[in-house]
């Protein structure tokens, strides 16, 4: 996994701040190759989605909606607290705070 | 000149000397070597290449002779040298000839970084090329053979070279290595094929190596890009089976076959992806080269099932 999973959230902090992740998509899978490791991951699933969304800063209204969806379904992260530490360093901008994560 | 053109005991008597200078596309070797069965192997497997008795330039200068010491009195081994390097532990002398083509595929595997290579057999009919990657045992040295035999020209058997501007192909045709059963496999497949003599006992088993065709050699030069990617696996007793992969199994199984992605840095992702991107991948069982073959064209080519494969 590109993740640690045991801090999947600071690993991939610092990969998607420091822009050091290439992403490709093949057929469903999601390739991520890191420019300073030189590692190649194979994401699928949730994880491909999460990182893929993640890339695509700065987030959509539905993006969040759907992250906050998947919360409740079967991501095992505790999404609201990425959202709302992927905001206060101005990762992404959630335009509107009540529609869920702010609340978290 | 073509090495057809030599006399076995010119041949010999230059490899003893000068050396001769052996055009093997797209690289010139530098071979000079005392050694009868190399010069036999040369003979007979590079046949249709062109060669030169001088030369300003080579890529490689191999040399192949036995290690000085006392040792060669009673146990004859022979030595592999790059310029005045030997990078491998000596060989019985009756592995001359193999030692010979290992060490070339080391040499442009290990130096020929402008490219991108890997492990890998590929043959290309109709403009459309299909590797056919795997580790050693796979069965895709045989496989390789078994479509070249029904028309397919070889790139190459081991080496994929991938030119990273275009992502095209380059083609390396050079003897096609068989191992153990193998060599009877492809001999009653395919009995015009030329095999060199067997050398036993050598860490890989019994191994030979087949003569390409002279197609194959003469255009070398024509690079091609890649369709499909068949990933083969040798089963016994197995009914030929080709199942698609997903394109990123494909890459991350690609990855694992190749000799310098990780000096490619991101290029080499780019390049591979791409690769995958193109190409349509699979999987692939097969234990009878002729079944096996004719599922591959049926399925890759749409040409009819063979009727012993029905």
């Amino acid at each position: 996994m590109i993740v640690d999973e045991q801090k999947p959230f600071k690993s991939l902090f610092s990969m998607i701040v420091n822009d050091t992740i290439s992403f490709c998509w093949l057929d469903e899978q999601l390739l991520a190759y890191n420019t300073s490791s030189g590692d190649t991951h194979l994401l699928e699933g949730d994880a491909a989605w999460l990182i893929s969304t993640l890339s695509e800063r700065p987030l959509t209204n539905e993006q969040v909606h759907q992250l906050h969806k998947q919360r409740d379904s079967n991501l095992q992260f505790p999404l609201s607290r990425l959202i709302m530490n992927l905001e206060s360093i101005g990762i992404i901008r959630v335009r509107d705070a009540n529609s869920g994560f702010a609340a978290g | 000149m073509r090495i057809a053109d030599l006399q076995q005991d010119e041949l010999q008597q230059t490899l003893c000397q000068e050396g001769i200078w052996l055009s093997v596309f797209p690289f010139l070797f530098h071979i000079k070597s005392n050694e009868l069965a190399v010069a036999t192997g040369i003979s007979q497997l590079y046949a249709d290449y062109p060669v030169a008795f001088q030369g300003d330039y080579a890529d490689f200068h191999i040399t192949i002779k036995p290690p000085a010491g006392v040792r060669r009195f009673w146990r004859p081994q022979i030595q592999f040298y790059l310029d005045r390097h030997r990078p491998f532990k000596p060989l019985p002398r009756n592995q001359s000839y193999a030692f010979l083509e290992w060490g070339m595929n080391w040499c442009v595997a290990n130096h020929m970084h402008r490219y991108l290579i890997l492990h890998t057999a590929v043959v290309e009919k109709n403009g459309k090329a299909l590797l056919l990657p795997g580790a050693s045992g796979a069965g895709k040295s045989t496989l390789c053979a078994g479509l070249v035999a029904r028309g397919w020209r070889l790139l190459s058997d081991e080496l994929a070279l991938i030119e990273p501007e275009s992502g095209r192909l380059i083609a390396f045709p050079r003897p096609i290595s068989l191992k153990n059963e193998s060599v009877g496999v492809l001999n009653a497949f395919a009995p015009e094929f030329l095999i060199g003599p067997i050398v036993n006992d050598t860490q890989k088993g019994s191994v030979a190596h087949a003569k390409p065709m002279a197609e194959s050699v003469h255009s070398a030069c024509n690079n091609a890009l890649a369709d499909w990617i068949v990933f083969p696996q040798y089963v016994d007793g197995s009914d030929a089976k080709l199942e698609p992969m997903a394109g990123g199994t494909a890459f991350m199984q690609l990855q694992e076959q190749a000799f310098n992605y990780q000096l490619h840095g991101k290029r080499g992702f780019e390049v591979l992806t791409g690769l995958v991107k193109r190409s349509d991948c699979y999987s692939f069982e097969y234990s009878s080269l002729e079944e096996g073959v004719s599922l591959l064209e049926s399925h890759l080519l749409g040409e009819p099932l063979a009727v012993a494969s029905l």
